[in-house]
């Protein structure tokens, strides 16, 4: 910025609310029934060339989409919570896509390389494979079903490879 | 349930009133100034959203680009809690917040 405006620093406003609801009392925590229709369209490369989309790769079976950044501090925390959710999963009945948003080749495989060198993300180079899913903060995750309507949404970074997680994600219906 | 909605959110430096940047300020900037599509996106993420429905348990956090000023800034933000918005009403109020000094 040029002109006599900058940030006041960086007012980090962290909310928190204790409440809690009787709907999603059945769910791990942190997970809720958002069934918000069809998903928005994914179709991305991996930083080796692979192509994933979620309207035709995704078909017939649950998928994982998760949207994550480097500098995101909770992503940091729960990337290696997905790697070993992914090693602990028994079935294969759910595909997990992340989804880099808006960073590139080098600051995607340093971060892998550090904190979950097992995972692979597709990259939303320019973000607007983001912005067309407006989640509500980073990180993100969205449990589409296999006819393509998202069913869950995860409220933050969450701790995926403990059971009540891993128990979910296996009973989810095919 | 708690929501967000910055638009009850009031801003004061030295006992005047100020106006912090909403975030559709910055597209005409952006385009100006031919910011890539990347660090557009990147730059929003930072930022709080405008409206928010807190879930129970929900932990987001951001930014707020209020114009530079020496004075002290105050902050009085507004709440209202409950699925219909009619429960309790939560204020607080922060004082003495300053801008850090600008190096260049």
């Amino acid at each position: 910025m040029t002109k006599a405006r900058v940030l006041l620093g960086y007012l980090m406003l962290l909310i928190y609310s204790h409440a809690s609801t009787a709907q999603d009392s059945a769910l791990p925590k942190g997970v809720r029934v958002y069934e918000a229709g069809a998903a928005p369209v994914l179709h991305l490369h991996d930083m080796d060339g692979v192509g994933f989309s979620l309207q035709d790769d995704g078909k017939g079976r649950w998928v994982f989409v998760h949207f994550w950044a480097s500098w995101c501090g909770p992503c940091r925390k729960e990337m290696p919570a997905i790697q070993r959710m992914v090693q602990r999963l028994e079935s294969d009945r759910v595909h997990v896509a992340l989804v880099n948003t808006a960073e590139d080749e080098d600051t995607i495989f340093s971060f892998l390389a550090a904190v979950a060198p097992e995972m692979s993300s597709l990259m939303d180079s320019d973000g607007q494979a983001t912005e067309a899913w407006q989640p509500r903060g980073l990180p993100a995750t969205y449990l589409v079903d296999p006819q393509g309507l998202i069913r869950y949404q995860a409220l933050g970074g969450l701790p995926w490879d403990q059971p009540d997680y891993l128990a979910f994600l296996e009973q989810l219906p095919r | 349930m708690l929501w967000l909605q910055l638009a009850n959110w009031r801003f004061s430096a030295g006992g005047q009133p100020i106006t912090r940047f909403h975030r559709d300020d910055w597209k005409p900037r952006w385009e100006e100034m031919n910011i890539p599509l990347a660090s557009q996106s990147t730059f929003r993420w930072t930022l709080l959203p405008e409206n928010l429905d807190f879930q129970p348990d929900e932990r987001e956090g951001g930014s707020i680009i209020l114009p530079r000023t020496r004075a002290p800034i105050s902050l009085q933000a507004e709440f209202v809690t409950g699925s219909d918005k009619r429960g309790r009403v939560v204020r607080l109020q922060f004082d003495n917040l300053y801008c850090a000094e600008d190096p260049s």
